[in-house]
């Protein structure tokens, strides 16, 4: 009878609670009332029949109460728990990798062969414990209703994707079992979905496959190299070539500039299972956008030829850097770097020298303005280059404004400073006393120790391999030194900074070692400052030991050059990644956005992208930029089915200097293959199962272990503690209260005969 | 490439007038210094004794004079004409005038050694009879060739020309010796030459006769380049810079000879130390 009146059972009422669904100020509501009471009281209080008008008053004024009550909707709240977690998924990566070398069929029969021995996935005893699924994982999750849909031709597997996908689509989900090879890309988003996971209580196991009897492959497993050069400039391609069940054999690897073959280079790969690290230079002949393949020719046999080249996109441009090359005193040094530079087309020198006090010498200047106050003060003026090479100018010769200039050219303009040595220079010139002190890579003695001696240059071991010492050194790289002359150091060096990477270090003639330096660097800011504390690098050139025909003095500055003013700052810089990607696979296209002053822009409202895909025409395309900081914003676009995409980024200058372009533009490609990444590093197993099971608490286990995983894993139930909200307006008790009240009043009006 | 030479005096703003103004504080000083030379030079020359030993790698520049050997006249080798006067005294202005480090003793060498090679800047006078062995000849020209800068004065009339370009054409027979226009770098590399006058020598100069010798009527600055338009060779001919250099002490010796030399020379030098 109590649930025929109240709908629920008493039980309910008993331990729940009430609420108002429609927030309402009870204090406004308690004041209507309270004004229609003293109203309708002050009204009927005098007259004869008050008595029986306050009872018909008393009957109206509830029923106006319940119905006021009702509209608020008052809900009763119940308390209860439920239990879910009981699906397990099988997560199948479905990617290429899985079956390198196209034994796709054998694969999925023996992941069938686990999974579904009888009948239902998993088998019917783990189908009698859990509600379990089959997803195969590529670019996202896709449901299966069993292992002969299985195919194991995707791409590449973007688990952080598919194992969110599988998290929402199954609310009750509380295991879920990859089965993959272990080529895992682990990455940020991963990381973020498997916290999620970890919150929702969801265990992940993992299952390795097994590997391939007799499978081998070499690959390109991947390319480092910059993406935008200058005509003149030679490439340093770092290139990984990884091997699997290798026995020993040569290789060769090419590099091809939009399909013209440029340089090769013999390797030995050794027997075994690893990855081998070549650095490859590459002359580049043209200007313009280029593509460029590194090829790896081997005459042993591949299971995966097709993971053997790899193609990434650079931007050639045919531009000079801009150098400014300031002597406090004139020196030979300015007459050998103008012969050497001067011969470069992409290289525009102009030596500032003073000769006199307050005079000074202008060469390869094209106003007659420009630097005719000596060394800038306004960091304005400094911007127009892209390299300083500071000779014999010390603290003296620069003052507090010109030491900031300096400093913020490379700071905020992002420029190369290269200083050299000299009796001005460096500790000599008392430069340790100046702010510029603080831009350096090296450690200034204190107190000039009046050291003068002729020392030897050699490429620091360490640094030997590494692909800066070649661009710093050029294509002979460290073999320019063995024949160098020894040169001249005043300013000795004993220590680099924390973070500073020493290049080349002296001996003595007599081949003594004396370890100071002959070349460090280290960025600072968005630039970089090298220092090379020799005072007469010209006489590599002079000396008599050096025929006429020797070009490595040449070399060796235009090298510099190229290295340290080529990788100055654009205002508008674009970098697409990953360089190599799948169709529909997430690009992220990263923007720097620096103002007219090299300033961090604060806003992306200037920047438009424009896709094109392959010679098709380019496409503006709405995205949403993404702050970074620091002038940095990211948009993210799915890779279109192309081969080569460029990415085409316009910013809108807001300066007003008609000298200036208005709308400036940069751009950056990616190749677009069906060769998922993954199919590049077969012989890596990066651990990333074992750290994905434990990032849950599951287990990682080998092919030949998984029958006992699947045996061991059991329902965790969990007990959930969730709040019903039970509507109360409907309830018959509620009608029946009204319809009493309403008859009560209209009977008493008859009885009284009440208006 | 090409410097600023010529361009900024072509625009009369105030930079360049400043540069103006300058030039000529410059030659003010110029007068000071020879005056000076002209009052202290017999003192340092009594008490310099024997030229300092030369580290090769103490001074940026080194005035170095070529010694080419050859016959001897009756005041000494023919190279070694005003030997160290000369030499030391423009070291005197050079220094002075300019922040240029310099060594400040003479420093002459034999131009068929191999060090030759480590002092880019070489001075050689009187060549109307130089004569140079093969090998000297091709240590002369590798020093050209890999940027050495030769400054050859007081040679004159065309019988030594002759024998000076006979004497070149063994290092680059195919290398024609031009005039240098007066627009060239070398002009106003640190004083603004507008001409070229003839430099007598001390006797000629100091007595007030003519100012040739032999049949060289008109002095000239000529020069040979190299294949990117350097100047290799800077040809002082029918003039003699060195007798001003080392006599402008003399009294009865014009200040505008020497004064002329003085400015030539240092132009020279910043020339040599940045082209």
């Amino acid at each position: 009878m109590f649930e025929v009146l109240f709908k629920y059972p008493l039980e309910r009422f008993a331990r729940g609670s009430y609420e108002l669904a429609v927030v309402f100020p009870v204090w406004l509501g308690l004041l209507v009332i309270l004004a229609l009471g003293v109203w309708w009281g002050l009204r009927y209080s005098g007259l004869p029949s008050g008595g029986r008008r306050v009872i018909t008053g008393a009957l109206r004024f509830a029923l106006l109460a319940i119905v006021l009550t009702l509209l608020l909707d008052p809900r009763l709240v119940t308390p209860s728990r439920s239990t879910d977690g009981s699906q397990l998924v099988f997560a199948i990566d479905a990617s290429a990798s899985m079956a390198p070398a196209g034994d796709s069929e054998a694969r999925v029969a023996a992941i069938a062969q686990l999974l579904s021995p009888d009948e239902g996935v998993g088998g019917d005893e783990l189908a009698q414990r859990f509600d379990t699924r089959l997803a195969a994982i590529g670019t996202q999750a896709t449901l299966l209703q069993s292992t002969a849909a299985l195919q194991l031709t995707q791409g590449h597997a973007d688990w952080a994707e598919a194992l969110m996908d599988l998290s929402v689509q199954h609310p009750g989900l509380s295991n879920i079992v990859v089965v993959s090879d272990g080529r895992l890309v682990v990455d940020e988003a991963l990381e973020h979905t498997l916290v999620g996971l970890r919150a929702r209580g969801v265990r992940v196991d993992t299952i390795r496959t097994p590997s391939v009897v007799g499978f081998r492959d070499v690959s390109v497993e991947s390319v480092d190299a910059p993406r935008r050069a200058r005509l003149g400039d030679e490439i340093v391609a770092a290139v990984r070539v990884g091997y699997t069940n290798s026995v020993g054999q040569k290789a060769e690897v090419r590099i091809e500039d939009d399909g013209l073959l440029v340089e090769r280079k013999e390797v030995s790969i050794p027997a075994g299972s690893g990855a081998l690290d070549v650095n490859v230079i590459a002359p580049l002949g043209s200007s313009g956008y280029r593509h460029m393949q590194v090829l790896l020719i081997t005459g042993a046999p591949d299971d995966v030829p097709a993971n053997n080249q790899f193609s990434f996109g650079l931007d050639v441009r045919d531009d000079v850097i801009d150098v400014l090359h300031f002597e406090a005193e004139p020196r030979f040094e300015v007459k050998f770097a103008r012969r050497a530079l001067n011969a470069d087309a992409n290289i525009k020198l102009v030596s500032l020298v003073r000769t006199a006090e307050n005079k000074f010498y202008r060469l390869g200047i094209e106003s007659p303005d420009e630097l005719v106050d000596g060394f800038p003060r306004d960091p304005a003026e400094l911007h127009g280059y892209e390299m300083i090479i500071i000779g014999s100018v010390g603290s003296e010769d620069l003052d507090p404004l010109q030491q900031r200039a300096l400093i913020s050219f490379v700071r905020e303009r992002g420029g190369g400073v290269l200083f050299l040595g000299g009796r001005r220079a460096l500790a000599q010139g008392g430069l340790h006393k100046t702010e510029v002190n603080s831009m350096l890579p090296v450690v200034l003695e204190p107190e000039p120790s009046g050291f003068r001696e002729r020392l030897a240059i050699e490429a620091a071991p360490l640094i030997r391999p590494h692909p800066v010492a070649t661009l710093a050194l050029g294509r002979q790289g460290t073999k320019a030194f063995v024949d160098m002359p020894a040169l001249t150091i005043i300013n000795p060096i004993r220590a680099t900074k924390p973070g500073a990477t020493r290049l080349l270090y002296t001996r003595t003639q007599d081949g003594q070692s004396a370890p100071w330096v002959g070349l460090a660097t280290h960025r600072y800011g968005r630039g970089q400052v090298a220092v090379m504390p020799v005072r007469d690098f010209w006489r590599w050139q002079m000396h008599s030991s050096v025929p006429l025909e020797d070009q490595t003095h040449e070399l060796a500055w235009r090298y510099l050059v190229r290295w340290l003013g080529g990788s100055a700052a654009e205002r508008l810089e674009v970098s697409v990644s990953p360089r190599s990607v799948t169709p529909g696979e997430l690009v992220n296209v990263d923007v720097r956005l620096l103002d007219d002053m090299y300033q961090p822009a604060r806003n992306s409202s200037q920047l438009k992208l424009f896709v094109q895909a392959d010679e098709q025409a380019k496409v503006a395309t709405e995205v949403v930029w993404r702050s970074l900081g620091d002038g940095q914003f990211r948009a993210q676009i799915r890779a279109p089915q192309a081969q080569t995409v460029r990415f085409e980024v316009a910013a809108q200058s807001e300066e007003k200097n008609a000298e200036r372009p208005d709308t400036m533009v940069a751009a950056d490609t990616v190749q677009v293959s069906a060769l998922g990444r993954e199919l590049r590093t077969l012989r890596r197993d990066t651990g990333g199962l074992q750290w994905l099971a434990g990032q849950s608490g599951g287990r990682s286990v080998q092919w030949e272990e998984a029958k006992g995983l699947l045996d061991s894993l059991r329902p965790e139930p969990r007990d959930r503690k969730t709040f019903e909200r039970l509507p109360l307006w409907n309830l018959p008790a509620i009608l029946v209260l009204i319809l009493l009240l309403a008859s009560a009043e209209w009977i008493a009006r008859r009885r009284w005969g009440l208006k | 490439m090409v410097g600023n030479w010529g361009a900024p005096r072509l625009v009369a703003n105030a930079a360049v007038k400043r540069e103006l103004d300058d030039t000529r504080r410059q030659s003010c000083t110029l007068l000071f210094v020879a005056v000076a030379i002209a009052v202290l030079a017999p003192l340092q020359l009594a008490i310099a004794g024997p030229a300092p030993e030369s580290a090769p790698t103490e001074h940026e520049f080194y005035f170095t004079r070529g010694n080419y050997g050859g016959d001897a006249a009756d005041w000494g080798p023919r190279w070694a004409i005003d030997f160290p006067k000369a030499d030391k005294q423009f070291l005197v202005a050079l220094t002075r005038l300019s922040v240029v480090d310099a060594f400040p003793a003479e420093h002459a060498l034999e131009i068929q050694l191999d060090t030759l090679r480590d002092y880019p800047f070489l001075y050689m006078l009187e060549v109307g009879s130089l004569d140079m062995s093969a090998h000297m000849a091709e240590q002369l020209r590798s020093y050209l060739l890999a940027g050495g800068f030769l400054v050859v004065d007081d040679f004159w009339g065309s019988w030594e020309w002759d024998n000076f370009d006979a004497q070149m054409r063994l290092l680059f027979p195919d290398r024609e010796m031009v005039d240098v226009p007066l627009d060239h770098p070398v002009f106003n590399a640190f004083y603004d030459i507008s001409d070229v006058i003839q430099v007598p020598n001390v006797y000629q100069g100091s007595t007030g006769q003519a100012t040739h010798e032999y049949d060289g009527y008109v002095a000239r600055v000529r020069g040979i380049f190299d294949d990117d338009g350097r100047l290799m060779v800077l040809i002082n001919w029918n003039t003699d810079l060195g007798d001003a250099w080392e006599w402008a002490d003399h009294p009865q010796y014009p200040l505008k000879f020497s004064t002329y030399a003085y400015e030539m020379g240092i132009n020279f030098v910043i020339y040599g130390m940045s082209f």
